[in-house]
């Protein structure tokens, strides 16, 4: 449950862009978060809404885009996407993976509205 | 109105762990991050380890876990300095952060140090997520845990650079074949080197020390005498 610290970091991210000349409430979060982090975006979303309480941040929106896990095949050269996390290539069942997309973990943007 | 941010979330961290690294470089130290779910076995791993290299490595721990010293009072009883982190008092983290690695790793006389071992929490999920500024990663399943380990905790065996299969000597108490332990963290990373071993009866346990201290040489080249 390490959810809760990465909340805390997303919220300090938010805050840290935020107009300082007017007052705001912030409507939506934008983030991503590959496959293969150990985040579960529901425990996040949660934990999130939680700490928002009280915040410039409080009822925002938060929109969650799951990066698939993409690998390049270093053998046969194909990019595939892995659907779940067995590391063999779907073309050619090689195991020589590289990692493409998948370990994400951003805030991509927030909204905000003149509070 | 939209504000684009793009900022990764685990990037204070991150740069704590880029700090951390350029500091134990400097220091020519090589640190591992030995990771597991509770009860694999890393206290004991650690106790033979520290017991097997200290005549050729001078080395420091640093033991996380959420409440007690119990595992740092086993460690001390080796003789090399010990410093003890209790996630509790930060809400019970479940893992060991770059901040506090830096905070125990200012306890330590870096000047006299080749090695500086982490014991992370007890945990498969979330120490995989976080860097420390370690040099290798190292994750110990044990045989009761079931083969499916692997499979059900991708990231954790994926990131590691090395395996060990723990409590061999259980095999012929349970249910379940050796062999797909290994075959299964292959299957998430096929070039992880893997070592087998019973920590308690010293089967299998000369490799590993053999690879420690390969890799430490490698980092800290003929050492600081």
């Amino acid at each position: 449950m390490h959810e809760m610290g990465i909340a805390m970091e997303v919220l300090k991210i938010v805050s840290e862009h935020l107009p300082k000349d007017q007052p705001v409430r912030v409507t939506r979060i934008r983030l991503k978060i590959g496959k293969l982090t150990a985040v579960v975006p529901d425990n996040f979303k949660f934990c999130l809404e939680v700490i928002a309480k009280d915040t410039p941040a409080e009822g925002a929106e938060v929109v969650i885009e799951e990066v698939p896990l993409e690998v390049l095949c270093e053998d046969c050269g194909a990019k595939s996407e892995l659907t779940e996390a067995l590391f063999i290539c779907p073309q050619c069942e090689s195991p020589k993976l590289k990692v493409l997309s998948g370990r994400e973990l951003f805030v991509e943007s927030i909204e905000v509205e003149e509070n | 109105m939209e504000i684009k941010v793009v900022k990764k979330v685990l990037g204070v961290n991150d740069a704590i762990a880029e700090d951390i690294r350029k500091l134990l470089k400097q220091k020519n130290i090589f640190m591992f991050n030995m990771m597991s779910s509770p009860g694999a076995g890393k206290t004991l791993i650690l106790q033979k380890s520290v017991a097997a290299l200290k005549k050729d490595l001078r080395i420091g721990i640093i033991v996380g876990d959420i409440c007690t010293t119990r595992d740092s009072e086993r460690l001390a009883e080796t003789g090399v300095p010990v410093v003890q982190i209790n996630t509790e008092p930060f809400g019970g983290d479940c893992h060991l952060g770059a901040n506090l690695i830096s905070s125990a790793l200012a306890e330590l006389d870096l000047d006299k140090l080749d090695m500086v071992i982490v014991e992370n929490v007890g945990n498969l999920v979330c120490p995989a997520e976080f860097e420390i500024g370690e040099d290798r990663k190292v994750v110990v399943l044990s045989l009761p845990e079931g083969e499916d380990k692997p499979l059900k905790y991708p990231l954790m065996f994926r990131v590691a650079h090395a395996a060990i299969v723990n409590k061999l000597d259980l095999e012929p108490h349970l249910d379940l074949d050796r062999k797909t332990f290994a075959d299964n963290i292959r299957k998430i990373h096929p070039a992880i080197t893997l070592f087998e071993m019973s920590a308690k009866t010293g089967q299998g346990f000369e490799p590993w020390i053999k690879w420690l201290k390969k890799e430490a040489k490698a980092k800290s080249g003929a050492g600081k005498n």
